[in-house]
């Protein structure tokens, strides 16, 4: 692999680190707000 | 701690643990706020580092790996920074409140610095021809991750709120000694692991030094994004935990 192969390696490894995050912090969230709302009725 | 202390404690935090309330609309409002400036300033950032700024001459496209490792490893030390603040406030002041920032803010930190040791490799292998070394920066730059690794399992493995948060504003503390160890770990010791040259040495090319600080400011808004949808479920296992102690 050339120096752009790993650059571009890097800069979606790092995209996909960021965004499975920030889905799983959605889901988590969107969960917690539900078994709430079910706890609450 | 014996079971009377713990037995204490538990019949303390239902009043001094209280969750500062839901987040009300400014929270909300500041977090759209964040989220929208990530959108704006990434495909700026994304622009500005692949294509705008001037290739190195010696690293070639590696060295655009810089443009998010540099900001990622900053915005780290920051959310170790907060957890660091968080902690003594807690210890301070006992409010759950500075708990949930402080472990809210450890998780990102984590992400943020996962990244540093997923893109510092790659960038390693090419211009050093080795993605890892032994180096003194890499090193304690590990170390620091482990720290606040070990930091979200030991809450993972307490239970009890006020103990979970007393142990961990503990170790929030004491781990953030290792962030000036990393940082001045290339001045200190012999480092393969270029130096903190902007700062030193301030030779960075002006397109190279404004596509740094369009990444730390990208970097920046993402962290207070991901930070404020992290306390947003602290706060909701907060009222989960409540409930069940009024259950």
């Amino acid at each position: 692999m050339n120096s752009t192969g790993y650059a571009i390696v890097a800069y979606m490894g790092a995209t996909v680190l960021y965004g499975l995050y920030l889905l799983w912090l959605l889901a988590q969230e969107r969960k917690l707000g539900r078994s709430g709302r079910d706890a609450a009725r | 701690m014996n079971d009377v202390k713990t037995d204490a404690a538990r019949q303390q935090p239902v009043g001094e643990l209280r969750p500062d309330a839901v987040a009300g609309p400014l929270a909300g409002s500041r977090r759209r706020l964040w989220g929208i400036a990530t959108l704006v300033t990434l495909p700026i950032l994304l622009g500005m580092a692949l294509f705008w700024a001037p290739e190195d001459a010696n690293q070639g496209a590696a060295q655009r790996i810089f443009y998010i490792h540099v900001p990622s490893a900053w915005i780290g030390f920051l959310a170790f920074f907060v957890v660091f603040v968080g902690s003594i406030a807690f210890l301070a002041t006992g409010k759950r409140k500075w708990d949930d920032v402080a472990s809210s803010s450890a998780e990102v930190g984590v992400v943020f610095t996962t990244a540093v040791l997923v893109t510092g490799p790659l960038w390693g292998r090419p211009v050093w021809g080795v993605y890892w070394t032994w180096d003194p920066r890499l090193t304690s730059f590990l170390m620091l991750w482990l720290i606040y690794l070990s930091y979200i399992v030991l809450r993972g493995y307490v239970p009890e709120p006020i103990r979970r948060a007393r142990f961990s504003a503990v170790l929030g503390i004491v781990g953030f000694l290792d962030v000036p160890i990393v940082y001045l770990s290339a001045r200190w010791w012999r480092s393969e692991h270029p130096t903190n040259f902007v700062v030193d040495r301030g030779d960075l090319p002006p397109e190279m030094l404004a596509t740094l600080i369009v990444g730390l400011v990208t970097f920046t808004f993402l962290y207070l994004y991901l930070l404020s949808v992290r306390r947003s479920i602290a706060r909701l296992r907060a009222q989960r935990e409540l409930e069940e102690v009024a259950r």
